[in-house]
């Protein structure tokens, strides 16, 4: 028999991680975990990291990403996540995974992505592999793609992306961009998903300095908004940023950027 | 839908990207263990070849502390080769050899196609010892050659482990381990070889004897068995057959062997009546363990460029004297690879017949469920020093009751000079009920994981002149007291 103060002390627990393992769904169906898509609200055509390849399959970058994200300033749920991708003459192929752990509950998603790129003109796909596991037992493999087509010229884009096709997670996202200035590139999604209301998207990115660049985004459905600095040295860049939620703690994450 | 097209996109990443480790024709090796590290450790030899010394020490800590040393002098045509590994116990193989002519104390002989010792597929051989751990005959072995002629002669005397039922052999452990029992094993064999330019042919007598007899009244403690094999060579083809008898029907095993141009295949048959597999013999099937089966394989590999080649074989085994049908069930594999200087890739994707024997009174059951293994290997360099690397598998199979499945991902970055490499990544298995033999660069040459787990790795090795030294450590990231380290020093001279 447990004592009822205990028995509602473990409720409490329970409650609270099972709030925090389904907001992440809730909140964002799919994953949108380096600090770049964090401070982007997942605004691809603004992001030069590798990371976002997770969900972008038309990305077409090269290097290296690493990165720790703290969803809802949580201590109890950690995710990480190892990127990179090679390219050669327009083709390119990205590889990752993330991996999400909590005492209770590990979430890996790893994935390859074939992306080709010319003139401007890009189509790419991935396929994500979903495992996820409770206590360690009742592991399940869950399968999907992503098939995505864009178009740069320049400071000017166009992207359309179809992710995690066939799941429950499925996306469509649709997303433009234009510079304001030579330092200044906007850009605006629209996002219709599967098993969630629609909604917009609004990003902006800011190069204030040669070694310094701001990111910011909102979203409306849920209202969140993201903020991220980004610390670009040669080759490779480190970033931090913050993103809000109308009900619980701001995410956070940090990722490491290197370039090839 | 999605798993299909996965396969496409895993497919169609190696028009990107780029190896191949292995050269077999059957893409995925189904990895045994004994095998793997046998193998591994034959490389180890093999790359001490051209030094005429070599010494290799290697500490291991983690679950499991133990030591693992390798030495290698060679002296003209005298050569000193072993190991030993001191865990809780100690066990080591050690060979002295002369030329190829004489081996004395641990050796593993080779004749034809492995009915009664290793698979030769060529003149017989006297091969390295096996893994510290691995039982080998022990005692003397001559491989002798005047002019056409060749004599293949082995004794050996060993005390053996063994696990008992009563008093008789329940089961005899093909590596060394703590185990209760001990049984005494005693094994000879004179062969005789003539070989001309077209064709070779022998014949060998072998005798095997255990002080105990097996709990299994099927087998014999004491075999006497004879082996004759013939080998037509012609051009870019060769045939060869074997033919083992042991009282009853005679167990066989044939193989055409073909390169033409930048075509290699391989066609064989087998067919196994009442076979007692010798101590040291290799496999006979490579879908079965047991006797009374006949099998069927065919392979092929092709190189479509210079750095792309596509593999791919099957195998057919079948159960025999059964009165009932029993199907044909057959292993199927497929690889893609590519290797130039910047890239490796490799893709290989293994289809598995297993029969399930269930009598489900009212639910259909299917016999042949699906099983597949996927397995990718990739490497690019993408600066001067730096290259980065994956491999992965996924396997998936159907039981009964349940699926089994499990996936290995395991992602590097590395740096390398001349001197100085370091590598640093981590490895992810996912699974809730699957067991998966992993290859792993440590002594065994593979890695056994039974459960969900991730681990970030750190490894570094740095060569002086003669010295080589690696340093590794793995650290379970869901359970911070779990660690694993290990130490390697090895030299080489002369």
């Amino acid at each position: 028999m447990i004592p009822k103060a205990n028995w509602l002390s473990i409720n409490v627990k329970y409650l609270a991680i099972l709030l925090l393992l389904t907001c992440i769904p809730l909140t964002a169906s799919v994953g949108e975990y380096s600090a770049m898509a964090n401070a982007l609200s997942g605004i691809t055509l603004l992001s030069d990291s590798v990371a976002d390849y997770a969900i972008s399959p038309v990305m077409a970058q090269k290097g290296l990403s690493t990165f720790y994200n703290r969803p809802f300033n949580s201590s109890e749920l950690t995710i990480l996540g190892l990127h990179n991708a090679v390219g050669r003459k327009n083709i390119f192929v990205g590889v990752g995974t993330t991996y999400l752990h909590h005492e209770d509950y590990v979430k890996h998603e790893p994935y390859l992505n074939l992306n080709y790129r010319f003139h401007g003109l890009g189509i790419g796909a991935t396929g994500h592999m979903m495992y996820d596991s409770v206590k360690g037992e009742d592991g399940e493999f869950d399968f999907a793609y992503d098939l995505g087509a864009a178009y740069i010229r320049g400071d000017y884009g166009l992207e359309l992306k179809l992710l995690r096709g066939d799941s429950a997670d499925e996306q469509l996202a649709f997303g433009m961009k234009a510079a304001l200035s030579p330092e200044v590139t906007t850009a605006l999604g629209y996002v219709k998903e599967k098993n969630h209301d629609d909604y917009f998207r609004f990003g902006i990115a800011a190069e204030l300095h040669e070694y310094v660049s701001l990111y910011g985004s909102w979203q409306n459905e849920p209202n969140r908004f993201g903020m991220g600095v980004q610390l670009n040295l040669d080759s490779w860049s480190v970033m931090y940023s913050v993103r809000t939620h109308t009900a619980l703690d701001p995410t956070h994450a940090i990722s490491l950027d290197i370039y090839w | 839908m999605k798993q299909a097209l996965g396969l496409i996109l895993l497919l169609s990443c190696c028009l990107a990207f780029a190896q191949v480790s292995e050269d077999a024709l059957l893409g995925v090796h189904e990895l045994n263990p004994q095998d793997i590290s046998d193998q591994h450790t034959d490389d180890n030899y093999k790359e001490y070849e051209p030094f005429s010394g070599a010494l290799s020490v290697s500490g291991y800590s983690g679950s499991t502390d133990y030591l693992v040393g390798y030495l290698h002098f060679k002296q003209e045509s005298w050569l000193v080769r072993g190991g030993m590994r001191l865990e809780d116990q100690r066990s080591g193989n050690l060979q002295l050899k002369f030329k190829d002519a004489l081996a004395l104390g641990a050796y593993r002989p080779a004749w034809a196609q492995g009915l009664v010792f290793s698979a030769a597929n060529q003149s017989p051989r006297l091969l390295n010892p096996p893994h510290p751990q691995s039982h080998a005959p022990l005692g003397l072995a001559l491989n002798l050659q005047y002019k056409a002629w060749a004599v293949l002669a082995a004794v050996s005397a060993v005390e053996r482990d063994v696990r008992l039922a009563g008093e008789s052999i329940s089961y005899l452990p093909r590596t060394k381990g703590l185990y209760l029992a001990s049984t005494d094993e005693r094994l000879g064999a004179f062969g005789v070889v003539y070989a001309r330019d077209r064709f070779d042919v022998g014949a060998l007598y072998y005798h095997q004897s255990y002080n105990r007899g097996f709990a299994n009244t099927e087998l014999d403690s004491v075999l006497n068995m004879g082996s004759t094999f013939i080998r037509l060579k012609g051009g870019s083809n060769t045939v060869q057959a074997e033919l083992a008898l042991q009282g009853g029907p005679a167990a066989l095993k044939t193989m055409w062997e073909s390169h033409s141009g930048n075509l290699h295949t391989r066609v064989g048959y087998a067919r196994i009546g009442k076979y007692q597999r010798p101590a040291y013999a290799a496999k006979p099937l490579l879908l079965s363990s047991l006797d009374e089966r006949e099998e069927i394989r065919a392979e092929l590999k092709y190189k479509l460029r210079r750095s792309l080649s596509i593999a791919g074989g099957t195998v057919l085994n079948h159960r025999r004297g059964s009165l009932d049908d029993p199907a044909w069930l057959a292993h199927s594999s497929v690889r893609i690879a590519y290797r130039d200087r910047e890239s490796r890739f490799s893709l290989a994707l293994k289809l598995i017949d297993r029969e399930i024997l269930s009598e489900v009174d009212s639910s259909y059951v299917n016999s042949k469920p699906l099983h597949i293994r996927l397995q990718l290997s990739a490497a690019q360099r993408v600066h001067d020093h730096w290259s980065v690397e994956l491999n992965a598998r996924y396997h998936h199979q159907e039981k009964t009751a349940a699926i089994n499945n499990g996936s290995y991902w395991a992602q590097h970055l590395v740096y390398h000079q001349s001197r100085l490499k370091f590598k640093t990544g981590f490895s992810v298995l996912s699974s809730a009920n699957y067991k998966m033999l992993v290859i792993a660069d440590n002594d065994l040459g593979y890695e056994l994981w039974g459960k969900s787990n991730v681990q970030a790795e750190l490894e570094c090795a740095f060569r002086l002149k003669w010295w080589h030294i690696t340093g590794k450590a793995q650290q379970e990231l869901q359970d911070s007291r779990r660690t694993k380290l290990s130490l390697r020093l090895s030299s080489r001279f002369g």
